[in-house]
């Protein structure tokens, strides 16, 4: 094995032209000394790029040796489990990840992988160059639907020998039973039998959803000919109580005859979809358009099971769906920090306490972008009460007091005090909106949501736990942060996210074996180590040293200069402005934790730094630094 | 009998669980003496491994049936799984600890018979080259093979390239020293100590 390995050094040698010599060419000198270092290099890279790869065997390893790692990773990123890859990591990074996302190997992709929809939507675009920041889109503006499965048969029908005959029959079963569903409605105004009768039958006897389940349709579009959830509401299947409300009829009216059209679709639609789904290249496009009962479908990128996870009940105002989207798309896990926070969201004492302002100021105005999403999600907004997922019902004067937690204050140019809060004190650092649309709009535009998806990036591919220098995170993101530009193209996110990737599984982090959690590898090009913690150094240099450096910085605490200190311990160089004397470590980090975050028992300190601002999850992860330093842990 | 081959188990053994006694600082300290520290891989991504590595496509291969009755009371999710809950990303049960090493060992047990019996009786599941290396070492002691080179094609087929070489030619070293498993064990035995051994090693089972 071992003589085949270096048969196959000689070969890349001698026939490895110039041109495709690359910037890792020092690290080829060295795989060139140590072959089994490139093996296990690209033993490692093919799991992390071609989704369900168990690694390399010896004999497709010592195939791909004499080839460069640049060449090695361009040619995992051009087989389609790489966009597999691609959709695992979209899922991971919504929260969402799933153990497989196939029943099995041969399988059509889950349920779970379609119904949230922009993680299928952005690995399809990736496949296709297109745009892969629908990952951050609130509605897709297509259907996203997974190859067809075959009709069953009738019961007792033994004369059926094709699956077209089968589908035929089942096609004209849900016709002829909608028919006389609709005739039945235009001839009853019995609210409350219509309603029985609508939210039963599909218990008590076969009825259209039960025939469109049968002819074969993939879920994606099965689901479109289901009872809609606003008519269940209405009709009471929550609470028992048929709604007063006298459009039920015509709603339940409406929605069938929308059901009777779309049926005459389905079997120009069936032909039209790709039978066998081998990678998200693949995914059939279905334009809303084509599909009546997909008309008024909303696409968003939450499906039933997002809001039912992220229930809104009476007491919480939205704000578990606000944390959501803070953690997810902003890696903001609201780390409870005590900054100034003068404005009072909601009308609950716990957010009113200043203890609780820290986070509260930006969760709160997160949460009410989520106000008119009811139970299961369910727009309210044009509704005259709002049901909450513990089933309280709000309407009249409770509905505008509930409504009034996210006015803005009197006198303010806009409606709603709902947003993306950066600060609590300068808000023309703020981005606010009023709708789902404009919040994931500004997800969109943020420059954090870019600096996040590279850490989650970098966390799916080199392990989470590990650290990284802050400036090489952002030198990262800037691929990203371009691809975002209103001057971008949209096939310019797609490029942005290989390039990432492709620059992650290049790294240092990536090829060293088993590397120290605790330590930085790679930096961004003309940068060097500070000498700083690594994993904090950037965000001290960024926010801290302009001040805090040198002899005679303020406090005596000099950021820049990270020294072994009489003890032995590691601190930064910290003179005690009373003594004169350089500070023990846990006095000197207390004191910074202090500056971060001034509490009752720090007494009388300003918030750090003075008069600046500095970025929330940049400040969170310093503080949350300085503790687990205080607690012994980087010692 | 076989107590170096149980001597090199229960060193991997040890190390799962220092691995997760220890503070961050001697995780470094172990990691730059070329152990691996970390969390397992999970229940399923293990199972992806060891059939792409050695089971023909298709095959069907559950290791949550080494856990006998107790698979169906989600004892499995202890062994690494994800809840599939929005919002949470992350490997639950990971961490090794003394309950979920024991039931790693209990799984590992039950999944290294079931690939000797079968190896040693030709069985078509598996993967051609991994057969023939295990057939082999099925036949020892007739048969001509370079023993060492032998193991190390097994090791490589289970293992791959996870591990350092070193880690490798230690193990080799391990099973062919006097009174080692090739000495004491023969056929379907010790192809599952060889089996067991590889799939306990933390470079095997634990996340870089």
């Amino acid at each position: 094995m071992r003589r085949t390995s270096l048969l196959a050094l000689v070969f890349a040698f001698f026939a490895a032209p110039m041109a495709c010599r690359t910037s890792n060419e020092a690290s080829s000198a060295k795989d060139a000394d140590d072959p089994w270092a490139k093996q296990a290099w690209m033993n490692k890279a093919a799991k992390a790029l071609l989704y369900g790869s168990a690694g390399l065997s010896p004999s497709e390893a010592n195939q791909l040796m004499p080839l460069s790692k640049d060449e090695i990773v361009e040619k995992f990123m051009s087989d389609p489990r790489f966009y597999e890859t691609a959709l695992d990591f979209n899922l991971f990074f919504l929260g969402l990840k799933q153990e497989k996302l196939r029943y099995s190997p041969d399988s059509d992709y889950k349920s779970e992988v379609f119904s949230e929809r922009t993680a299928a939507a952005a690995a399809m675009e990736l496949a296709r160059n297109g745009d892969y920041f629908v990952l951050f889109n609130w509605k897709m503006p297509y259907a996203l639907v997974g190859a067809p499965g075959t009709p069953n048969t009738p019961e007792g029908q033994t004369t059926f020998t094709s699956d077209e005959q089968k589908r035929e029959h089942w096609l004209a079963k849900a016709k002829e039973s909608l028919d006389a569903w609709i005739a039945e409605i235009e001839s009853s105004n019995d609210v409350n039998a219509l309603c029985a009768r609508y939210l039963k039958t599909n218990d008590e006897e076969d009825d259209f959803e039960d025939y469109i389940d049968n002819y074969g349709l993939p879920d994606e579009l099965r689901t479109a000919f289901s009872k809609g959830v606003k008519n269940q509401i209405m009709c009471g299947v929550i609470g028992g109580q048929v709604s007063q409300s006298a459009s039920i009829k015509q709603d339940l009216l409406a929605e069938a005859k929308s059901y009777r059209a779309g049926l005459a679709t389905i079997p120009a639609l069936f032909d039209g979809l790709t039978k066998k789904i081998k990678s998200p290249a693949d995914l059939n496009v279905i334009a809303p358009a084509t599909v009546p009962t997909l008309k008024d479908e909303a696409f968003e990128a939450f499906s039933t099971q997002m809001w039912v996870s992220l229930s809104n009940s009476s007491t919480n105002y939205n704000r578990k769906r606000g944390a959501y989207v803070l953690k997810t798309f902003f890696c903001d896990d609201l780390t409870p920090l005590n900054i100034a926070a003068p404005v009072q969201h909601s009308e609950n004492k716990h957010a009113s306490e200043p203890a609780c302002q820290a986070c509260h100021y930006k969760l709160d105005p997160m949460a009410g972008f989520f106000r008119d999403r009811g139970i299961v999600g369910i727009n309210f907004a044009s509704l005259p009460f709002h049901l909450h997922d513990d089933q309280l019902k709000r309407e009249g004067t409770d509905l505008t007091k509930y409504l009034a937690s996210w006015k803005a204050p009197q006198g303010s140019t806009r409606t709603w005090d709902v947003g993306y809060v950066r600060s609590s004190k300068k808000e023309s650092l703020n981005s606010y909106g009023e709708s789902l649309n404009d919040l994931f709009k500004t997800i969109r535009d943020a420059p954090e949501s870019k600096t996040c998806l590279t850490k989650r990036l970098a966390e799916y591919m080199l392990g989470i736990g590990q650290v990284y220098d802050g400036r090489w995170v952002d030198y990262l993101a800037k691929e990203f942060k371009d691809a975002a530009k209103p001057t971008a193209a949209p096939g310019d996110s797609s490029k942005a996210f290989k390039k990432v990737v492709k620059s992650l599984v290049l790294s240092r982090t990536f090829s060293t074996p088993d590397p120290v959690k605790g330590k930085c590898y790679d930096f961004a090009p003309d940068s060097e180590p500070s000498g700083l913690p690594c994993e904090v150094a950037y965000i001290v240099e960024k926010n801290c040293t302009s001040c805090h450096s040198g002899e005679g910085a303020p406090k005596g605490l000099d950021l820049s200069s990270w020294k072994t200190l009489a003890n032995g311990a590691s601190g930064f160089v910290h003179i005690d402005e009373t003594s004169g004397q350089q500070l023990g470590r846990s006095a000197s980090l207390t004191r910074i934790a202090c500056g971060l975050s001034p509490t009752e028992q720090c007494g009388p300190v300003k918030l750090m730094p003075f008069n600046k601002e500095m970025d929330a999850v940049e400040r969170a992860t310093l503080y949350k630094w300085v503790q687990n330093e205080l607690s012994g842990g980087g010692q | 009998m076989k107590l170096k081959s149980i001597a090199f188990f229960w060193v991997s053994m040890s190390s799962l669980l220092v691995a997760s006694c220890k503070q961050r600082s001697d995780d470094s300290e172990l990691q730059s003496a070329g152990r691996r520290v970390g969390s397992f891989k999970g229940l399923a991504a293990v199972e992806t491994t060891i059939k792409g590595r050695i089971m023909l496509p298709n095959s069907y291969f559950d290791l949550a049936q080494y856990l006998g009755d107790s698979s169906e009371d989600g004892l499995p999710s202890l062994l690494g799984a994800y809840d599939g809950r929005p919002g949470s990303s992350s490997l639950q049960n990971a961490t090794p600890n003394a309950v979920n090493t024991m039931l790693w060992q209990i799984v590992m047990d039950g999944a290294a018979s079931a690939i000797a019996t079968k190896a040693c009786s030709g069985g078509n599941e598996l993967e051609t080259h991994f057969k023939q290396a295990a057939k082999k070492i099925c036949d020892w002691p007739t048969g001509a093979d370079d023993r060492a080179q032998t193991l190390r094609e097994f090791w490589l087929d289970l293992m791959r390239y996870d591990a350092p070489q070193a880690e490798m030619e230690a193990w080799v070293g391990q099973m062919t020293a006097s009174g080692g498993s090739v000495a004491t064990l023969q056929g379907q035995a010790l192809v599952k100590d060889l089996t067991q051994s590889i799939l306990m090693n933390p470079f095997f089972l634990l996340e870089q």
